[in-house]
């Protein structure tokens, strides 16, 4: 309980909103520009894509995950790392304790920017493009393009796209938990690109791995977060949090 | 504070997710509703080959057909085709005065009738949706020939049929600048392979450069001062000059796309320059050289019919719905 609670006192208090505003306007004219992209390139070939298509096309362009979804996501969950040290440990009753709210701050706002990312790119590839329960001829003549294989189209797309897009949900959670590594381990200002490299690294490494199922891809991320939650608690554990006198 | 912050989060999300959709709606509407030029069409048509072959070849793989995913379509008012039938008549030409057994001249009268528009009717979809693609060679040659016939008309044909002298020597100058300008055409599609346009940057602009400029000077040489006293002449021999004009200047933009990516030490920028360059300035000039092109076979068109009774030409409206389904031909 003590727990949950200092995660409100702390998500509350130190909520980065500017950082998440500044996110929501780059990622919104980043949805612009691709839902014209998209429906440019649907005019040339005289075929149109799905909604879902389209939203799936969107979040897996490499250039929009290297340039823009990346460092946003990362520039906002690092305006939440003031004021932490021993206090912290403190307020949440055990070094334990404070690697755990670690873990659901983290999650809370991989949460957040998510649904920011679809519901921005959600809402302009749904205006720009109909609802459809197969894959499109649009979507069968230019995956390869793309880096989808053609196995990816033996599925549904509904079932296919939904696990591609919690696979990306899991980069962007496991992302995150690697700068919290980090930023346990050091303070120094090269974290956040250090993180951002790893994180464009592991999205191209998802891309191009497009014929591996997302469930397979899913588990695996999955075990690299507990396994980086659990080397954080035990860096917390073991580290110095005491404040380094003044002068 | 806390509250403040959220509710400035969820506003910004708001207002900018009702942008984002508001300009989406817009750039999708003005897509649909433009028109899509000539040349369009026909790059439209080849690059859409490639995108073909691709789709069939994924239906093999997985045994399934796709789908066209229905959308709302915008309705667009068409301009009903209209028809001009134009006669000319020349006054008889005045007998010389001769010596006692002069002979009659005969009297010279031309007339020129012909149709422009209403050979198909835009307002009714055709009964078969046809695309370019999906043509038999047998078709194709068909579709070839009826375009030639009622659109870019075989000029030296028509030089050929031609009685009168004064007409006849309009006629063959104007085949013989169109020619010049077809040959350039050809010249500049054979220089973009779609099968891998990157090629495009290993083209020597330089030397096709000059090529051109041989064909305009001697297109200046030989028509640059001859004067029939004819609007549609002059228009022609204006326009000719106008698009060499304008090839040059698009083959130096290309040349200086190509130089600039060939030059660059950073292959990685080079390539987002160079998908610039393609989307701003290589494809628009191709774009703007075709649709030139197409300008002159227009003002090529009254000279050719000149004379001539019975033909029936098609509009520039006409011949895009053909080129995007040609089943109102079939």
């Amino acid at each position: 309980m003590t727990n949950l609670k200092i995660l409100k006192i702390k998500i509350g208090e130190n909520f980065p909103a500017l950082r998440l505003i500044c996110a929501v306007i780059i990622i919104s004219f980043s949805a612009v520009v691709s839902v014209y992209k998209f429906s440019d390139l649907a005019g040339a070939v005289s075929a149109g894509f799905t909604a879902y298509e389209t939203l799936l096309l969107i979040l897996s362009d490499i250039i929009n995950t290297v340039f823009i979804y990346m460092p946003a996501f990362i520039f906002i969950i690092a305006g939440d790392y003031e004021n932490f040290g021993i206090t912290e440990v403190i307020k949440t009753g055990s070094r334990r304790g404070l690697a755990f709210s670690g873990l659901i701050k983290t999650l809370i706002y991989t949460l957040i920017f998510f649904a920011v990312l679809i519901i921005i790119n959600g809402a302009v590839s749904f205006e720009a493009f109909p609802v459809g329960n197969s894959w499109s001829r649009a979507f069968m003549g230019t995956a390869r393009s793309f880096g989808f294989d053609i196995s990816v189209m033996t599925q549904p797309p509904f079932f296919y796209i939904t696990q591609r897009l919690i696979l990306m949900f899991f980069l962007f959670l496991t992302v995150g938990m690697i700068y919290d590594l980090f930023k346990t381990l050091s303070d120094e200002g090269a974290v956040f690109p250090l993180t951002v490299l790893i994180g464009i690294g592991l999205a191209l490494v998802i891309q191009t791995m497009t014929a591996v199922p997302p469930m397979m891809l899913i588990f695996v991320l999955f075990v690299i977060d507990i396994i980086l939650y659990f080397i954080t608690m035990l860096i917390l554990r073991v580290k110095d949090l005491r404040v380094p006198p003044q002068g | 504070m806390k509250i403040i912050k959220f509710i400035c989060v969820a506003a910004s999300l708001v207002i900018c997710t009702a942008a984002a959709i508001h300009f989406t709606k817009t750039h999708i509407e003005a897509e649909q509703t433009r028109e899509k030029t000539l040349a369009e069409l026909i790059i439209g048509g080849q690059a859409a080959q490639g995108f073909e072959e691709a789709v069939k070849e994924v239906e093999e793989a997985i045994g399934t057909t796709a789908v066209e995913p229905t959308t709302t379509a915008i309705t667009t008012t068409t301009v009903p085709t209209t028809t001009t039938v134009t006669t000319t008549t020349i006054p008889e030409t005045e007998a010389t005065e001769v010596a006692a057994t002069a002979t009659e001249i005969p009297k010279a009268e031309i007339v020129t009738e012909y149709t422009v528009g209403g050979l198909i009717d835009l307002n009714t979809k055709p009964e078969k949706t046809m695309t370019i693609l999906t043509l038999t060679s047998d078709q194709r040659a068909f579709l070839q020939e009826y375009m030639i016939e009622h659109y870019f008309l075989n000029g030296f044909a028509f030089v050929s049929d031609e009685k009168i002298p004064e007409i006849k020597e309009r006629k063959n100058a104007a085949a013989e600048m169109e020619s010049a300008a077809i040959q350039t055409v050809n010249m500049l599609t054979g220089m973009i392979d779609l099968n891998n346009p990157m090629n495009i940057l290993d083209v020597d602009f330089d030397e096709f450069i000059k090529k051109i400029e041989d064909i305009e000077n001697g297109f200046e040489a030989n028509y640059g001062n001859t004067d029939f006293s004819d609007d549609n002449y002059d228009k022609l021999k204006d326009g000719s000059l106008k698009y060499f004009a304008q090839l040059k200047t698009s083959l130096g933009e290309f040349k200086e796309v190509a130089d600039a990516y060939h030059n660059s030490s950073n292959a990685f920028l080079a390539m987002g320059l160079l998908t610039r360059a393609l989307t701003e300035t290589v494809i628009p000039e191709l774009m703007n050289v075709l649709e030139s092109s197409f300008d002159l076979v227009e003002s090529s068109q009254p000279i050719f019919l000149e004379n001539t009774q019975g033909h029936t030409i098609l509009t520039r409206d006409e011949v895009k719905a053909i080129l995007q389904n040609p089943g109102y031909i079939f």
